[in-house]
């Protein structure tokens, strides 16, 4: 038989390599920006399109889907090309695959800061860019399968499998959680509400982790930890077995990010459960990683590129491990909300996504030009920059959390809370946000010298496009000729059945959890007294979401009495149900606003108190790290599509009368006219009734202000 | 006792603070000493199984392997880490490499170690048991039941708390007190409910200023009593009644009273009606002495 000579394409590694390097500078510079917003808030200069609850999805989804989704793709076409002894299927997809990519995230590099969020978080990017997504990651998956498909190697590496998996899973989360009805091509609302919203939100986002942040990099670590090792991988039963657990049972354990929430019990309870059978699973892709290093330990003394993946892969098993004990209920009460979880979040990303990618990048780009590393140094000084970083960065930021979460919880000896002013327990770990600040300025010095450290490598040799490789081609083998040698090589042999299977393992979850908490009534148990929005408190709702609000406060009063002291009587499911989308947030940089607007909580203040706060927060709340939202008090709100927001509200099950889009103006307009009276003549603020800020105010108000108090806390 | 042992099992998770509570509920009466009991004896027995596993196994290899063959040494010269985890030596495991390389990479056939499947299985049977024992049986407990014990415990140790108080105190009987430690405990309470909307020193801010000749709701002790109590909702005063216990109320009045005529820096336009409070002769002196060293 004749060997076949192909060639790989390397140009399409080159360009998503750079994207990878540029997009992370970019991704942690915006991290850094925010994180010295939090102890300077006059950073955003009062700029809306720099505060911080507009940059912080930026940030977000700069770093998973510009950083690491471009260093996903940089090693899943560098890897599968030489893993299948083929070219990429086809040029022209990758070509589109890269730069439709690239468009999708300069597109939300201007969308989000202008505001044009759908607050779901990781999942902001409003609907016509959702589209682009799913049909760009379409045609990844159709220039995967197409690469698979034409392969001269019988067997697919485990690498693939994860692969595989990535793809399916993450084209079923994107889709399902997207679904939402548009009002013109810059707003939408979701089509879940409330509970359901939150179900599929963490759904979506607990498995955005699972599937964009790890499994992929789990296969990137099978290929390019033992390429650079040079060992053999220490178990292929481990591998089989962590694989398939892994991606089995992850999609269930989204329900961990809403202990103590309104979700039912036995959704929580499943939450829990398969957050503590992940330990394993997770735990089985780090040992496999670690042990294939046995017998070339002493290459890790000099080698600086596995040093990246050794305290990469450490990361992730300790991130792993934290995780399951995170989703524990009463670790859950004291740490969720609070900057522990941004620290267990840190460890993951700059740990585990960021130094794998670093290791890639440095064993990639010389490769393909041909040539050595230009600073060996460097890199070993990038390693320590990274490191420290990290550690600058979690540790004070786990002080901060169990400081934040027990002061939050203390109470003095005659039963009233030791802590009751929220901006307390703020001011106290201020110099916990500077010293993370200073630890994301450390990994992003470290990354800006590997720019220059890949520039300079690129430079002194000169790019392969196509790496010339020569392979035999594969022989279609008779039914009986096959010897099985272990029962997994069948499916191994088989990627369509392995997409299939994949797909089976991951919908079941989602399935269990989905279909009670949309269909069983006693879930979601009504409330007479909870009334849709007004027009006027709709708009209000949808600049909340625009100013990115929910990233700092959340809008869920957990059962304890720690928080129904605080905030007023604890969260219903039943109060959310005209919620779209929902609104609970996952933290507590300021305090709840699920009470804003009852008056007899805590939180409750009046429309005086809302409009000097949001003009300069520090005139109401002295040293608070709120940034001030001037343009609310002066500029008009633009309610024109409020007829298309009823119509639209309505079709999603809230139930405005027929007609009622029509008479919504008239309403809007009176609502507005009785708050700006208010302040004119009780408080003598002279401000107009098209301002921004009263819609906000009436939102705020609106804010569990329908529940019966009286009734429910005997229930 | 039926369902003690289950308990103890899962009671892994119900040592901590919120499911404390709870738990102490739900198990009415049992006591934590027994539990450390129970604790210490499982150890001790675990501790005599590992020894009685170490002790039979030397005497397996004492028995058949007296001949120290070329693997047997292997093995014993293993590191303490690979000892830890349970790992075969490096050199035993080549000859099951699986056949064919993907790119150069080969893997090897070796079981994933026995600590690891142990940790696989047990995280099953933990879920399984935490799963059954709150979705199933019994024995378990909602968020809202712990919620309610947590209320219940407080409201137990704040009503000792209450007892020790003045309970007779309301806004038709109430008068300020010129005790140093009543003032003292105002000026904490102050700090911690009033001062966000009237400001450091009563100087004001989205509240009325309070050291000032000026009320809004009057300025007599019983008038502000009322008002605290009740609050004056529409005007953006809350109802405190709930929060404060009478005495409570009657101390941060008494301190507030204390802020009179201080004139702080920056201090809030005055609003309302003007009242001024008769003050007897001896009344001035003592809140004139209590006034200095509260600030």
């Amino acid at each position: 038989m004749q060997k076949e000579s192909f060639s790989y394409d390397n140009k399409i590694v080159r360009n998503f390599a750079a994207a990878t390097a540029i997009w992370g500078v970019v991704g942690m510079l915006v991290g850094v920006i925010i994180a010295s917003q939090l102890f300077e808030p006059y950073l955003n200069f009062n700029t809306r399109y720099i505060s911080f609850g507009r940059l912080r999805p930026l940030h977000t989804n700069a770093i998973i889907f510009a950083f690491v989704g471009n260093a996903i793709f940089m090693g899943v076409y560098y890897s599968l090309q030489r893993l299948m002894k083929t070219r990429m299927y086809s040029d022209t997809l990758s070509k589109i695959h890269f730069w439709g990519w690239q468009l999708i995230i300069v597109s939300a590099a201007i969308t989000l800061p202008l505001g044009i969020t759908t607050s779901k978080e990781y999942a902001e990017l409003e609907w016509p860019i959702d589209i682009a997504i799913a049909l760009i990651w379409v045609v990844f998956g159709w220039n995967m399968f197409g690469t698979i498909y034409k392969r001269r190697e019988k067997h697919l590496y485990v690498a693939i499998w994860f692969y595989i998996a990535t793809f399916v899973t993450v084209a079923m989360l994107h889709i399902v959680n997207s679904f939402a009805l548009p009002i013109g091509l810059f707003k939408s609302y979701s089509a879940f509400a409330g509970v359901q919203d939150a179900l599929v939100q963490w759904w979506y986002g607990h498995n955005a982790v699972a599937f964009f942040l790890t499994t992929p990099f789990l296969g990137l670590m099978y290929y390019f930890m033992p390429k650079m090792a040079n060992r053999p991988i220490y178990s292929y039963k481990l591998s089989i077995l962590h694989f398939w657990s892994l991606i089995f049972l992850y999609i269930w354990a989204g329900p961990h990010h809403l202990l103590y929430t309104s979700l039912p019990g036995w959704a929580q309870n499943l939450g829990v459960v398969f957050s503590i059978m992940l330990i394993a699973p997770s735990w089985g892709g780090m040992l496999n990683g670690l042990l294939t290093l046995r017998g070339a330990w002493d290459k890790v003394r000099d080698d600086a590129i596995l040093k990246f993946m050794v305290v990469g892969l450490t990361a992730y098993g300790m991130a792993t491990f934290e995780g399951p004990m995170l989703s524990l209920k009463n670790v859950n009460a004291i740490a969720h909300f609070t900057d522990w979880i941004v620290a267990h979040v840190h460890i993951g990303a700059l740990g585990w996504n960021g130094l794998l990618t670093f290791a890639v990048l440095y064993y990639i780009v010389p490769r393909i030009y041909e040539t050595n590393i230009y600073s060996k140094k460097a890199i070993n000084v990038h390693f320590w920059l990274a490191t420290m970083g990290i550690l600058f960065y979690a540790i004070p930021m786990y002080f901060s959390g169990f400081t934040q979460g027990l002061m939050w919880k203390e109470f003095t000896a005659d039963g009233m809370l030791r802590y009751p002013n929220f901006l307390e327990t703020t001011l106290q770990v201020l110099p916990m946000h500077m010293l993370r600040a200073f630890g994301g300025l450390l990994y992003l010095t470290g990354a800006c010298l590997m720019v220059w450290n890949l520039w300079k490598t690129a430079k002194s040799g000169k790019l392969v496009p196509n790496e010339a490789a020569e392979a035999y081609p594969l022989v279609k083998e008779e039914p009986g000729e096959v010897q099985v040698a272990y029962w997994h090589r069948w499916i191994e042999r088989r990627p369509t059945q392995l997409l299939i299977f994949s797909f089976i393992a991951v919908a079941i979850g989602g399935v269990v959890e989905f279909i009670p908490t949309f269909l069983v009534e006693s879930n979601v148990k009504t409330i007479p007294s909870v009334v849709p929005y007004s027009p006027l408190e709709l708009e209000g709702r949808d600049i909340y979401i625009r100013e990115g609000c929910n990233n700092c406060h959340s809008q869920q009063v957990r059962p304890f009495r720690s928080e129904t002291v605080r905030y007023g009587e604890y969260s219903k499911a039943g109060e959310n149900v005209y919620d779209h989308p929902f609104l609970w947030g996952s933290k507590r940089t300021g305090p709840d606003l699920a009470r804003a607007g009852n008056t007899s909580s805590k939180m409750y203040k009046d429309a005086e108190w809302h409009y000097r706060h949001m003009k300069d927060p520090r005139s109401t709340s002295p040293g608070s790290i709120m940034p001030a939202y001037p343009w609310l008090i002066e500029e008009d709100g633009d309610y024109s599509k409020i007829t298309d927001k009823i119509t639209v509200m309505r079709k999603l099950g809230v139930p405005y009368e027929q007609g009622y889009e029509k008479l919504a103006k008239e309403d809007l307009d009176e609502q507005a006219l009785q708050i700006a009276t208010y302040l004119l003549e009780a408080k003598g603020i002279k401000v107009a009734k098209e301002k921004e800020i009263i819609a906000v105010i009436a939102y705020l108000h609106k804010l569990g202000r329908d529940i019966n108090v009286k009734q429910t806390t005997t229930n | 006792m039926k369902y003690k042992l289950p308990f103890l099992i899962t009671g892994i998770w119900s040592t901590t603070y919120s499911y404390g509570q709870a738990a102490e509920v739900a198990t009415s009466g049992f006591s934590t000493s027994l539990l450390w009991i129970f604790y210490v004896v499982l150890g001790l027995l675990l501790l005599i199984t590992f020894t009685l596993y170490l002790v039979t196994k030397e005497l397996k290899r004492f028995v058949l392997n007296k001949n120290e063959t070329e693997e047997t040494k292997m093995w014993d010269s293993r590191s303490s880490w690979e000892k830890v985890f349970q790992l075969k030596p490096v050199g035993t495991d080549t000859d099951t490499l699986i056949n064919e390389p993907h790119d150069g990479i080969y893997e090897l056939d070796n079981p994933p170690p026995p600590w690891f499947m142990f940790l696989f299985y047990g995280c099953i049977v933990i879920a399984a048991i935490y799963f059954v024992r709150f979705n199933v049986t019994d024995y378990g407990y909602t968020q809202e039941d712990e919620y309610i014990a947590e209320v219940q415990a407080a409201e137990v140790k704040q009503l000792a708390n209450l007892v020790k108080e003045d309970q007779t105190i309301d806004e038709n009987n109430v008068v300020e007190s010129i005790e140093l430690a009543d003032i003292e405990a105002g000026k904490m309470v102050y700090i911690q409910n009033c001062k966000v909307c009237h400001d450091e020193g009563g100087k004001g801010n989205t509240g009325p200023n309070l050291t000032d000749e000026y009320w809004k709701h009057g300025g007599e002790t019983k008038a502000i009593f009322k008002t605290i109590k009740y609050g004056v909702i529409e005007k953006g005063m809350r109802a405190w009644g709930d929060d404060l216990s009478p005495k409570k109320i009657q101390q941060v009045i008494s301190y507030i009273i204390t802020l009179r005529g201080t004139n702080p820096p920056g201090a809030k336009a005055p609003e309302g009606d003007k009242w001024v409070p008769e003050i007897s002769a001896a009344q001035d002196s003592t809140i004139a002495m209590t006034n200095a060293p509260s600030r």
